[in-house]
């Protein structure tokens, strides 16, 4: 248990350093593709809850120590999105296809909900805001999928002997 | 139910814990825990991002050298070239000169010829008489509005007359299709001897007289025994020309 929780982190480390490193490369109208929100969705859906819990609570604290005026938001987005991917899921089967399409599109839109409210209230809600909003999900969406599925094949890949 | 979402509640109150007071408050957390428990990730993050930000610099720079190089290089260049202008000497006779660069050349070995880049939109005309710095390059035998091709005294179809700067022994200087220039013509007995400067002639109707031609080499009798004839060290090395000047008649 304590292995498959290390080999998680390690893999939230790799997407993290990805995140701050390469993702700004393309950045699309300065909105830069979060692709920690597919790797929470996969975590929440291949392991136990609490140990996805805490290594996405980790990871986000570790990627917000990045951002400080924002510290803690990610954190608490990531345990929002996290119970919430573990809610939906109960009730379907652990292979499902579409529940994984759906909490994916749920961690998304609760992530750009929360961004909204919060740039509403710092800024004033406006319609240029909420276009901005919308393009952004989009593109993030679009990016998730590409990295959850990607995360998903390759967590199905194994390395066979076969004896002649 | 509390010990179901047990986890998930502690995990709540540290966020708030985090996310609560004023954005000072929040940085000053990020800071301590960036340089305590998180160190080596944001000193790694912080080493990259320095990597990336000194490329930048560095390429910046790079051109920046590159351009000063360039602008350096060209200044050079035109210093070279205000110099050699300074160094020609004018015959009352001649209005001015047109300085030109040298842009290719024309026919095969001895019987070569210069390309130069002004031609009669400067007023150059078909033989006007061309030097540079040093010595007597040629005339200009063919002119064309953007340039011109000059026939170098090197060419054995050049002939001029000239002298000897001393005694002004008259000559005719004359280029051999194997190289070596020679003053031809000279009358047996004259006072001409090795190491002598040779001028332009004050007979030539093309050049002002008294221009440097080269100097006597080496002096040997011609095939018919009527006349001698002087090798000459030209002072212009027509293949390592860069800028010639044309010279242009005052009306």
């Amino acid at each position: 248990m304590i292995l498959k929780a290390l080999r998680s982190w390690v893999l939230g480390l790799i997407l993290l350093y990805i995140q701050i490193m390469l993702m700004p490369m393309i950045s699309i109208a300065g909105w830069i593709p979060n692709i920690l929100i597919p790797w929470a969705v996969f975590l929440v859906w291949t392991r136990p809850r609490d140990i996805a819990l805490i290594v996405t609570f980790i990871i986000t604290v570790m990627y917000d120590t990045t951002q400080p005026g924002l510290f803690g938001y990610s954190p608490l987005m990531f345990l929002i999105i996290g119970v919430a991917v573990s809610e939906v899921r109960k009730p379907f089967e652990a292979e499902s296809k579409a529940a994984m399409m759906i909490s994916l599109v749920m961690a998304n839109l609760i992530w750009f909900l929360a961004l909204w409210l919060t740039l509403g209230i710092t800024h004033g809600f406006s319609l240029q805001l909420a276009t901005l909003n919308l393009i952004a999900f989009i593109y993030n969406l679009v990016i998730s999928l590409a990295v959850y599925w990607l995360l998903y094949y390759i967590s199905r890949l194994r390395v066979v002997r076969v004896n002649e | 139910m509390i010990k179901q979402y047990l986890v998930p509640i502690i995990l709540f109150v540290l966020c708030l814990t985090m996310l609560i007071g004023s954005e000072e408050s929040r940085s000053a957390r990020a800071a301590f825990l960036g340089n305590t428990v998180f160190y080596p990730f944001t000193h790694s993050i912080h080493t990259m991002r320095s990597n990336e930000e000194l490329k930048t610099e560095l390429t910046k720079l790079r051109e920046q050298l590159a351009g000063e190089r360039l602008k350096n290089l060209q200044l050079q260049n035109e210093l070279k070239l205000y110099d050699w202008a300074a160094t020609v000497a004018m015959d009352e006779g001649l209005s001015d000169f047109e300085t030109c660069e040298v842009i290719g050349y024309s026919g095969a070995f001895q019987m070569r010829n210069l390309i130069v880049n002004k031609g009669s939109l400067r007023g150059i005309k078909i033989e006007s008489p061309v030097v540079s710095a040093t010595g007597i390059v040629g005339k200009v035998v063919s002119v064309a509005p953007g340039h011109c091709v000059v026939m170098p005294f090197s060419n054995p179809d050049f002939q001029m007359p000239v002298m000897d700067k001393n005694t002004s022994v008259q000559g005719i200087l004359q280029s051999d299709i194997h190289g070596p220039v020679s003053m031809n013509m000279i009358k047996i007995g004259s006072q001409i001897s090795v190491g002598d400067t040779i001028v332009t002639s004050n007979l030539s109707q093309l050049y002002p007289k008294a221009y440097p031609v080269g100097t006597v080499q080496r002096i040997k009798e011609s095939s018919d025994n009527l006349f001698i004839s002087a090798e000459l060290e030209p002072f212009t090395q027509v293949e390592n020309l860069e800028h010639v000047f044309i010279l242009r008649r005052r009306r």
